[in-house]
């Protein structure tokens, strides 16, 4: 197998698609192999939209979904001439040469390929409809073709699909099989299996991990509305929260659900709610009480493209403003941004973390490329797993207690109820220490600034900025979430080219590490932003704190190639 | 434990209007928590934002004064994090018709073991006077010079269509009943709706104290609270405002649900959840 193979399914919403790719995922990563499964599609859920899946497979860890497909499924003829130009010279084509029509008649198709791109023609369609009388099994018929191609030992993804759809489609996949091996001579792309490794490799999405991440930093309450592509977070939960005490409610929007998570963490226990752009506007006024009255949450932003509905299915990094700064008034919150599957599952537990200890609120920024997409990953690390605790008030303090009493570093003890002498109101009124309303101009400035104050904790408390590529860079690249494993692999290649470049991620987006930030571009001679989305919002945060950069925007709701970054990088070296 | 009387309840200094009917309400609140012996530090108080809702504040207890609207899913989190406390949710007409008016049903439909307070002068008072959702057509403010033409709503009406499971309205007037009121809605196993009349004494001319004790009464002794459907139609028929409960259901409330589930450590659970991924 070459170091990386993609191979991409393609079809329209209905067919297939997705669940072809999630079980050729597994497949791969059964037989032992890194993966990344990406999925692209539209909003509805029939319909004749393109649906498209693609696995990248590997013997290192997958870093981006991959800019060229080396093999294509295409489960219908316009699944064909839609992805020929991304297809890499060299590659493969399975494609349906005997389609039914609308009235069932069989016709026949032949795409024209290019010259250096082999195409094998199997009947999915037919074999489906007429042998096992339903256009259902196309992806099966296809994903068993793919299996003699490829060398995929047939009894893993024959297990994979008996398990998901019982023992009578296994028939489908054998005469895709079948159909290979007796009509198809000649080499494929033999993957096989990969090289053994000590432990078992997990497949879990973004959006999984978040959730066994809050689960493992102890969340009791989740509320939530359904919104793509955050809801996985919730139907994940609702099936395994109770099991460890916890509760999960549907609310009856996104303003119910902050303002929940709210009451239940007032009340002692750890909150959270997930949602994407509409949800999260919808949210702003209740980050801004969480910020005021001081009440620990952690808020999940699975980003997509925006404004408005926008793009339900498809990904952009558009909500950091609204996460720094949504909310009236001086609003202090922290934002953190994980980059890869393994570090939604860290960064939730550090999101858990800071909410207790500096009593505020937490925003995670994911985005539908990270949350959907299904990665290998080792099992989590629980040995030194460490949990904050809410700073409590003990008896002397709850003598005459006083909520918001002013500290040095901004933190007050929080009682919660059931502990005698700790009544209080929380409010979203400025307040005086004792919890009750003020509109002395002394008290607010002195409040404020003891709001703003515990951000410096959180500072403290996290994780700091990752720094990879060359130690003697002369162009520098600074990015956040998603996009980093595209920029991991452009650097790299840039760096084995001659040229030298290294990036930086910040994992903590507000408040800032400006002084990492400031030593790692001292010594450049030139720095480019790279995120996704159209007005360069963190290129101008980093402005902002007297960081110039070039920006490099993509706004298409797709993530980044690595051959866009690639060039770019060579573009600025020059 | 000590007997409570219902000066224990005091928290801060009200700041209502003098001859407010807010006063009313909390002195028949403080009344009924000590009549039923609830611990402060049991008692959770969650509001929205408007005069009534400054309760939270005015009553010893671990009190949440929320965002206009919201005091419904404050409370609602409160409960789930800790269903062993008396949780009671206070909001003005405004707040909990208006801007929050959408939570009202879905909290009915969940029958959380809240008590909701229904704070009603028929008018916004803290912007000083604009109409309500329960003001009376035709009501002549700032905002409507010519006279409201929207009709007003009925609260008690609304709370029995979407099926809460405990219905009932009180004056602070006839403070006997609110008392008797406020303490069988807490009593209540289930979300418990009081729709309490509480004049404005500053901006509203005609929902005032004697308005009130004219046209309200007090519900008749042969009236039993179990037909949603004839106490329906006494709230959508009656000439004079019935002060009561009007109507009372048993069933399930939302924590029971999941109640049965074995939990487990996390970390098992964690390993157990692997098992599904590889």
């Amino acid at each position: 197998m070459p170091n990386s193979l993609v191979i991409r399914i393609s079809g329209t919403a209905g067919e297939g698609v997705l669940a072809a790719g999630d079980m050729l995922n597994l497949a791969m990563k059964r037989a032992g192999h890194h993966t990344m499964l990406f999925q692209s599609y539209g909003a509805e859920v029939r319909g004749d939209g393109p649906s498209m899946a693609q696995v990248r497979v590997s013997d290192s860890h997958v870093l981006s979904h991959g800019d060229e497909v080396d093999i294509l499924i295409a489960l219908n003829q316009d699944a064909v001439s839609l992805n020929l130009s991304e297809i890499r010279n060299g590659g493969l084509v399975i494609y349906d040469g005997q389609p039914l029509d609308t009235f069932g008649s069989q016709k026949t198709f032949t795409p024209s390929l290019p010259e250096g791109i082999q195409g094998i023609s199997v009947p999915l369609a037919s074999i489906s409809y007429q042998k096992l009388n339903s256009l259902v099994s196309k992806n099966l018929v296809a994903l068993g073709a793919f299996s003699a191609v490829s060398g995929l030992p047939f009894e893993i993804i024959a297990d994979i699909v008996k398990a998901r759809f019982g023992e009578k489609s296994l028939s489908a996949l054998k005469m895709g099989l079948d159909h290979v091996s007796e009509n198809i001579k000649g080499e494929g792309f033999k993957v096989g299996a990969g090289s053994p490794r000590p432990y078992e490799t997990l497949i879990l999405s973004g959006n999984q991990a978040v959730s066994l991440g809050a689960i493992a930093a102890g969340v009791k309450v989740f509320a939530g509305y359904p919104i793509t592509p955050a809801t996985d977070i919730m139907e994940f939960l609702a099936a395994e929260l109770p099991k460890v005490g916890g509760r999960v409610i549907q609310t009856e929007d996104e303003i119910s659900a902050v303002c929940t998570i709210l009451g239940a963490s007032f009340a002692g226990s750890k909150a959270m709610t997930a949602t994407s752009g509409p949800g999260l506007s919808l949210m702003v006024e209740g980050i801004g009480l969480a910020s005021m009255a001081e009440v620990p949450a952690v808020i999940v932003d699975v980003q997509r493209a925006g404004p408005s509905t926008g793009m339900p299915t498809k990904t952009e990094q558009s909500d950091l403003n609204i996460a720094i700064f949504g909310s009236h008034g001086d609003s202090p919150r922290v934002v953190l941004a994980p980059s890869t599957v393994e570090e939604c599952f860290y960064l939730t537990i550090d999101a858990f973390n800071i909410a207790e200890a500096c009593q505020t609120p937490v925003l995670i920024l994911s985005d539908q490329f990270l949350g959907q997409r299904r990665e290998t990953v080792s099992p989590f690390d629980m040995s030194g797993l460490k949990l904050a605790q809410r700073l409590k008030p003990d008896t002397e303090e709850l003598k005459g207690y006083k909520r918001y009493r002013l500290t040095d570093n901004g933190l007050s003890p929080l009682a919660e109820p059931g502990m005698d002498g700790g009544e209080h109101a929380a409010t979203g009124l400025e307040h005086k220490e004792d919890g009750s309303p003020s509109y002395d101009p002394d008290n607010h400035r002195a409040m404020t600034a003891k709001r703003w104050r515990k951000l410096e904790l959180a500072k403290l408390d996290s994780v700091k900025p990752v720094r990879f590529g060359a130690a003697d860079a002369l162009i520098g690249i600074i990015g956040w979430g998603s996009t980093e494993g595209a920029v991991r692999e452009a650097v790299s290649k840039a760096n084995e080219e001659g040229l030298k470049v290294a990036a930086l991620y910040p994992k903590l987006l507000n408040p800032l590490h400006t002084d990492i930030i400031e030593d790692f571009v001292r010594p450049l001679k030139k720095i480019v932003v790279v995120e996704s989305n159209y007005s360069g919002q963190f290129a101008a945060m980093l402005k902002a704190n007297g960081i110039d950069a070039e920006q490099f925007t993509l706004c298409e709701g797709r993530p980044f190639k690595v051959s866009e970054i690639l060039k770019k990088i060579e573009e600025v070296h020059g | 434990m000590d007997k409570k009387s219902p000066m224990d309840y005091r928290g801060a200094k009200p700041i209502w209007c003098q001859g407010c009917g807010d006063y009313g309400v909390l002195s028949c609140l403080m009344k009924a928590l000590s009549d039923l012996n609830i611990e402060s530090r049991d008692l959770a108080l969650a509001s929205g934002i408007g005069c009534s809702s400054r309760i939270a504040a005015f009553v010893k207890c671990y009190g949440f004064h929320s965002i206009h609207g919201r005091a419904l899913p404050v409370a609602m989190g409160i409960k789930l994090a800790n269903p062993q406390l008396t949780v009671i949710a206070a909001a003005g007409d405004g707040d909990g018709l208006a801007i929050g008016g959408g939570h009202l049903p879905h909290m009915a439909r969940r029958n959380m073991d809240i008590t909701y307070l229904l704070i009603d002068n028929s008018l916004y008072g803290m912007t000083k006077g604009q109409p309500s959702p329960t003001a009376q057509k035709g009501v002549v403010s700032k905002t409507t010079p010519k006279g409201s033409p929207e009709a007003p709503l009925n609260p008690v009406a609304m709370a029995l269509v979407y099926g809460a499971s405990f219905v009932g309205r009180g004056f602070p007037g006839k403070p006997d009943a609110l008392v008797n009121l406020i303490k069988e809605g807490i009593a209540h196993r289930g979300f418990s709706f009081l729709h309490i009349l509480s004049p404005c004494i500053t901006f509203n001319e005609r929902e005032t104290f004697r308005y009130y004790n004219e046209r309200t009464e007090l519900m008749s002794a042969d009236y039993i609270p179990d037909d949603r459907v004839k106490a329906v139609t006494l709230a959508m028929t009656e000439d004079k405002l019935h002060l009561g409960t009007f109507c009372k259901e048993e069933r399930p409330v939302y924590t029971d649900y999941g109640s049965d589930i074995e939990v487990m450590e996390r970390e098992t659970l964690i390993k157990k959840l692997y098992e599904r991924f590889k």
